[in-house]
């Protein structure tokens, strides 16, 4: 089989909305791969977005781990969250910032269907920060405690109720040679 | 302004994109875990100033040794 990186589904908001759930992923890849430029409504200069797998939302299921770069110094390095209700925590832009501004995450689930291993992944982002457009780049790892197949993947912000119109959210799938 | 709370439904077998509002029980759990996320990085946040109260502590004494500000702070990721 050649290698093919082909785009499952694509959404772009046409209104506020909390929550987005891409559901029947397709088990005919071999990765998955996720590009997000989103911007939240909450009131700060970013927001971070937060994943969910197989609507599975138990106390413990996930962990995460960050590091955030801004304006070119390390400020924050988070260490696994114990006992959290999901993994990601992916920087995007806030609503406190510049006009038209969006974050931009892209996450890459491997072997995402194969039921022999827990089920890993990684993130990088970049959102514009404050006034003088610094950048607030962030690297994450994903860590969800399941070998199930992942069949659906619910995005949700930590803070802000709504992903604004505009934001886009596209899932890719990988298959190897 | 109320802020509407709905939820994208993207089917990825058939392609259909559904808007719709979220359910009682959704919009509970949504809100729950905003607060509960919240507190979380406040709790963060709290142990991420401690470390820096310790790294500050750590440099005023490597000053009170003799050595430069560049001198201690290479010595302290």
């Amino acid at each position: 089989m050649a290698q093919t990186y082909q785009l499952i589904e694509s959404v772009t908001l046409e209104s506020n909305t909390a929550s987005i759930n891409f559901s029947s992923i397709p088990s005919t890849y071999t990765h998955l791969e996720l590009l997000i430029q989103a911007r939240s409504t909450h009131t700060q200069p970013n927001d971070f977005v937060i994943l969910r797998y197989n609507g599975n939302s138990t106390a413990g299921a996930y962990a995460y781990s960050s590091l955030q770069v801004l304006s070119g110094y390390l400020t924050t390095e988070n260490g696994s969250v114990n006992s959290s209700t999901f993994t990601g925590f992916c920087s995007i832009s806030g609503d406190n910032n510049q006009s038209n501004i969006f974050g931009i995450s892209r996450i890459v689930i491997p072997e995402y269907k194969n039921t022999s291993v827990t089920k890993t992944g990684f993130a990088v982002g970049n959102s514009a920060y404050g006034t003088g457009f610094e950048s607030s780049i962030t690297i994450q790892g994903l860590y969800w405690n399941n070998t199930a197949a992942i069949s659906s993947i619910a995005l949700l912000l930590n803070s802000g109720t709504n992903f604004k119109t505009g934001s886009t959210f596209q899932l890719y799938g990988f298959t190897k040679a | 302004m109320t802020e509407i709370y709905t939820i994208a439904d993207i089917n990825c077998e058939t392609g259909e994109q559904i808007e719709r509002p979220m359910t009682q029980e959704e919009l509970t759990a949504h809100l729950e875990r905003q607060v509960q996320a919240q507190a979380d990085w406040e709790v963060h946040q709290a142990e991420l100033a401690a470390k820096e109260q310790v790294k500050a502590s750590a440099l005023a004494k490597l000053a009170a040794l003799g050595l430069t500000e560049e001198e201690a702070a290479a010595l302290i990721i």
